[in-house]
């Protein structure tokens, strides 16, 4: 299969739609049941529920369990941050008839990038004849401790290692240049320490703004600003949108294009959910790149809600045999 | 072939991978540890990040070598006895190795040396093509001979491809077969829960390095090499690797002698075992030489500058070929002399300045040496004045720091280079800084450019902004990153409480003194700080690559030392020990908290 489209969709349109498969993830943050409790369930087929399986009892985690299993009424399979195997077992568990279009909603506002990203493989590479659509839906969050020193305090967050995702390897190693696209979150650490490592050649911030609301993207620019200054040359900055992945998945393309033939082309996404989708949609799109991930630890969980009840992004990603 | 672009400011690219092919050669300095590579032996070069262990591989490469101007790099071109393959480690790369934590030993093995045998035989293209291009003058025999390698080449690695006659159409299938064997594992993975077999690309599912040997034999063939020539495959970066894989490179290294030698460079400590899979350790001296290229030259004579230092030759080799503006300019021009480290010579303090001070808040022994040599006044100079000048200096300066109060001590162009630790990325990082604060004036025509130099404030104020930030992103290191950032600072306190608030002394503290049994949890963390370049390790003079194993003593990198306000010379040294009980009986509630990552082995 291969990524043929990505579109944003309407959220009611999200809503109201009829699924073969909803994916949702019961992970740390209050905004995680969000979509279950607007969906109109009755358009679902099959759920799978998968959950964190560290930190499984923390209060928030559990409570968000209990909900989801109760709404979706079907058990939680528990998978690793880091290791999406059980996910992909209970894929291949499931009955996809052989004709016929699947449509498939992940939920992935709580899910670890290792995840939706498998979620992706596993479709792309799903032995079938006719497209697949997956629509996949993010809960905006709100943060509650976005000031700069309540930030620094509460994350403390460290750089544990730099890996590449599963299927999205990129290719060998070309001996010229190195061209890194790196979504900024509000982490400062984490696009130095992937500078420190990769040393690329050329660097292309990418920043989601307009954010989930209008202060975040000043705020993500202050946060990386001595990253900006040292590690960027010219004024590279991209902003993206954080409520359009194809918007973003097209700003990307095209700032890939002209590097295809010659460079190694990485993308770190280190931003929002929606960026990092449409990263990873752009790396199963062109071959030749790979996506990275940085592997962070926080001393305590960044505390989210979601922004509004229906201010939810949601992308359609059309799979069509590979001609 | 000449370049048609532009010249660009070459002191904005910090990293030898960011420089063309032309640019690496242009700005090129061999040291003694270049030449020392270019010969028979297996060799892991290790240097601290920044060191020049890029701009060595890639100069030991075939392709730049050729283009190297220098006599005896001529001679070795010509004569055809070194022919260098360069190629990178590259961490994205070995991402895709660590992230299948599932597969077991043999597999990791089968998978890794797949890959390795793929990127070595891309790498050989180039140097292939540089061959083809330096040996081959005529343009029809060139073809010919580019089209026998290939076919060559093609009828090994690929030999269900028809026609491949070219060294691109190879590099193309390589390639290619890359991106599919990626595709393939992840079909398998996703879709059967396979472990990740694949029987694609089978020729170079076989012995380390064998399809590279197999082409080094074809190409000296078809290109007429002497019996003699050795081939150098400079595996760059090797501290990315993992030990798992640096010991199968340790049993090739141990298993194999032949014409194809290995230059492996890392970080200090980055060649993390001497273990092998062949049941023999690696031996060093036999098997192997390391080559510790921190100390590569030595610094130091720019202020009295007969012969022009390192660090003075690369500037000037970086601004030769950094267009007009930059062109003529020296580092004396843009930063004068350093206040801090030659104060006497500048003007900024008397001896007798320096007496009354050393009465006033001398400790006994300096006051009483003091009155010793009051006759002496050469004595006095050359064992008091000489060590203490700077010191007395900065000591005020400190003091008198409150509010919007700035010191200005920290500029100079000895000062700048002796805060770059003889790091050359150090070093063109904040020549760079500098450069762009240079007051430049145009002459009548326009062809001449002037630069006034920086104010030492501006220059202190970089120089410092420089060294925070420096200590600052350790933190950004994976794994041990905030450990050893807690580490660096608390030494730094002690040193820097050491200094300003203590007796005036001659006894200036800037190193440590670690042993791993005394200090085991530390250790891993004093390796991870020589590997970024932030500990140096005292090495005995007559073993020059050796690093201590078992403890000893470290110095602290000079490009910290503005942060804490401490003196960049080097002093003597305390246990860590000390240090860890006196920081933390007066700073209650620092703790390191020692819970290390896999990386700091």
């Amino acid at each position: 299969m291969i990524v043929f489209r990505v579109s944003d969709v309407q959220t009611d349109e999200c809503l109201k739609s009829n699924y073969d498969l909803a994916i949702f993830a019961a992970g740390y943050e209050e905004r995680c049941t969000n979509l279950a409790s607007q969906i109109d369930l009755s358009g679902i087929r099959r759920s799978l529920l998968v959950g964190f399986a560290e930190h499984a009892k923390g209060p928030q985690r559990a409570e968000n369990s209990r909900l989801l299993q109760r709404l979706l009424r079907c058990s939680e399979v528990q998978v690793a941050h880091d290791d999406e195997r059980p996910l992909l077992d209970a894929l291949r568990q499931m009955p996809f008839p052989p004709g016929g279009n699947l449509s498939i909603l992940v939920d992935y506002s709580s899910m670890s990038r290792s995840w939706y990203s498998g979620v992706i493989s596993f479709f792309r590479y799903l032995q079938i004849q006719s497209p697949v659509s997956l629509t996949f839906a993010y809960t905006v969050g709100e943060h509650q401790d976005l000031t700069q020193e309540n930030w620094t305090e509460r994350s403390n967050y460290s750089v544990e290692e730099i890996i590449s995702l599963r299927g999205l390897e990129g290719g060998p190693l070309r001996p010229k240049s190195t061209v890194a696209l790196l979504g900024l979150g509000f982490e400062w650490l984490a696009p130095i320490s992937v500078c420190e490592q990769l040393e690329p050649d050329v660097v292309y911030p990418i920043v989601a703004d307009p954010g989930a609301f209008p202060e975040y993207g000043p705020f993500a620019v202050a946060r990386n600003r001595e990253f900006l200054q040292d590690y960027t040359r010219n004024d590279n900055l991209v902003r993206a949108p954080i409520r359009s992945v194809a918007t973003t998945y097209r700003l990307l393309a095209e700032l890939v294009l002209p590097f295809r033939q010659d460079s190694n082309i990485v993308l770190v996404p280190m931003g929002p959910k929606p960026h990092v989708l449409a990263s990873i949609l752009l790396a199963n799109r062109f071959r030749e790149l790979s996506c990275l991930y940085v592997k962070g630890a926080r001393k305590a969980p960044i505390r989210v809600r979601p922004a509004a009840p229906k201010d939810i992004v949601a992308t359609r990603v059309e799979l069509i045999p590979d001609p | 072939m000449i370049s048609t672009k532009a010249p660009r400011n070459l002191f904005e690219f910090d990293n030898a991978r960011y420089l063309s092919s032309e640019e690496i050669v242009e700005t090129f300095l061999p040291t003694k540890a270049f030449w020392r590579l270019l010969s028979a032996k297996n060799h892991v070069v290790l240097g601290a990040r920044g060191s020049g262990k890029t701009a060595i591989a890639r100069m030991l490469a075939h392709p730049q070598l050729a283009k190297f101007r220098e006599p005896r790099a001529r001679k070795i071109v010509a004569s055809k006895s070194f022919i260098g393959l360069y190629v990178p480690t590259k961490a994205e790369w070995i991402g895709g190795l660590r992230n299948k934590p599932w597969l077991s030993d043999a597999q990791k093995e089968r998978l890794f040396a797949w890959r390795m045998n793929v990127a070595t035989c891309l790498a050989s293209l180039a140097t292939l093509r540089s061959c083809l291009d330096t040996y081959v003058e005529d343009e029809i025999e060139r073809l010919r001979l580019e089209r026998a390698l290939a076919s060559r080449l093609a009828a090994d690695w690929f030999p269900d491809e028809r026609e491949v006659t070219s060294l691109g159409r190879l590099k193309f299938l390589l390639e290619d077969i890359e991106f599919k064997k990626h595709q393939e594992l992840a079909a398998g993975y996703t879709q059967l829960g396979s472990n990740g077999a694949s029987e694609l690309g089978l020729p170079f599912h076989v012995e380390l390095f064998l399809p590279l040997r197999r082409a080094i034999r074809h190409a000296s063939e078809i290109l007429d090499f002497p019996d003699t020539t050795i081939w150098l495959l400079c595996l760059d970066e090797a501290e990315a690797l993992e030990e798992f894989h640096q010991r199968i490179l340790n049993s090739y290294l141990r298993t194999h002698s032949d014409n194809l030698v290995f230059k492996l460079t890392t970080t200090p400590y980055g060649h993390y075992t001497l273990e092998t899979n062949v049941g023999a350790d690696l031996s060093v001296g036999n098997d192997f030489e390391y080559i510790y290229i921190d100390r590569d030259f030595v610094t130091g004579a720019t202020e009295r500058g007969h012969e022009p230092t390192y660090e003075a030759r690369l500037f000037r080799l970086r601004a030769k070929h950094s267009g007009q503006k930059i062109k003529h300019i020296s580092l004396r021009d843009l930063l004068g002399r350093s206040p801090l480290l030659s104060p006497i010579e500048s003007g900024q303090i008397t001896r007798e300045e320096l007496i009354t001070e050393i009465r006033r808040s001398g400790d006994q022994l300096l006051k009483r040496r003091t009155e010793l040599l009051s006759d002496s006044p050469n004595r006095f100079n050359n064992e008091i004045a000489r060590k203490l000048a700077g010191i007395v200096l900065l000591r005020a300066a400190v003091s008198r720091l409150s509010g919007q109060e700035e010191i200005d001590l920290y500029a100079g162009s000895s000062l700048v280079v002796r805060c770059s630790d003889g790091n050359p990325r150090r070093m063109i990082r904040l020549f760079n800084k500098l450069i762009l604060e240079g007051n430049w004036t145009t002459g009548k025509r326009g062809t001449r450019v002037h630069v006034n130099a920086v104010s030492p404030r501006r220059q202190t104020q970089l120089v410092r902004a420089f060294s925070v930030s420096t200590l600052a992103r350790v933190q950004a290191e994976p794994g041990y990153g905030r450990n050893l950032h807690s580490l660096l600072s608390l030494i730094g306190r002690y040193m820097r409480a050491l200094l300003h608030d203590g007796p005036l002394s001659t006894d200036h503290v800037t190193s440590v003194v670690i042993s791993p049994e005394e200090d085991p949890e530390v250790w891993p963390l004093v390796k991870a700080g020589v590997g970024i370049g932030l500990l140096y390790p005292n090495i005995h003079p007559k073993k020059p690559d050796e690093l201590p194993e078992a403890g000893g003593t470290f110095h602290f990198a000079y490009v910290l030392t503005p942060a804490f306000y401490l003196m960049p010379r080097r002093g003597k040294a305390r246990k860590l020990a000390t240090i860890l009980e006196v920081t933390s009986g007066k700073e209650a509630g620092l703790q390191l908290t020692l819970q290390l990552g896999s990386r700091a082995k």
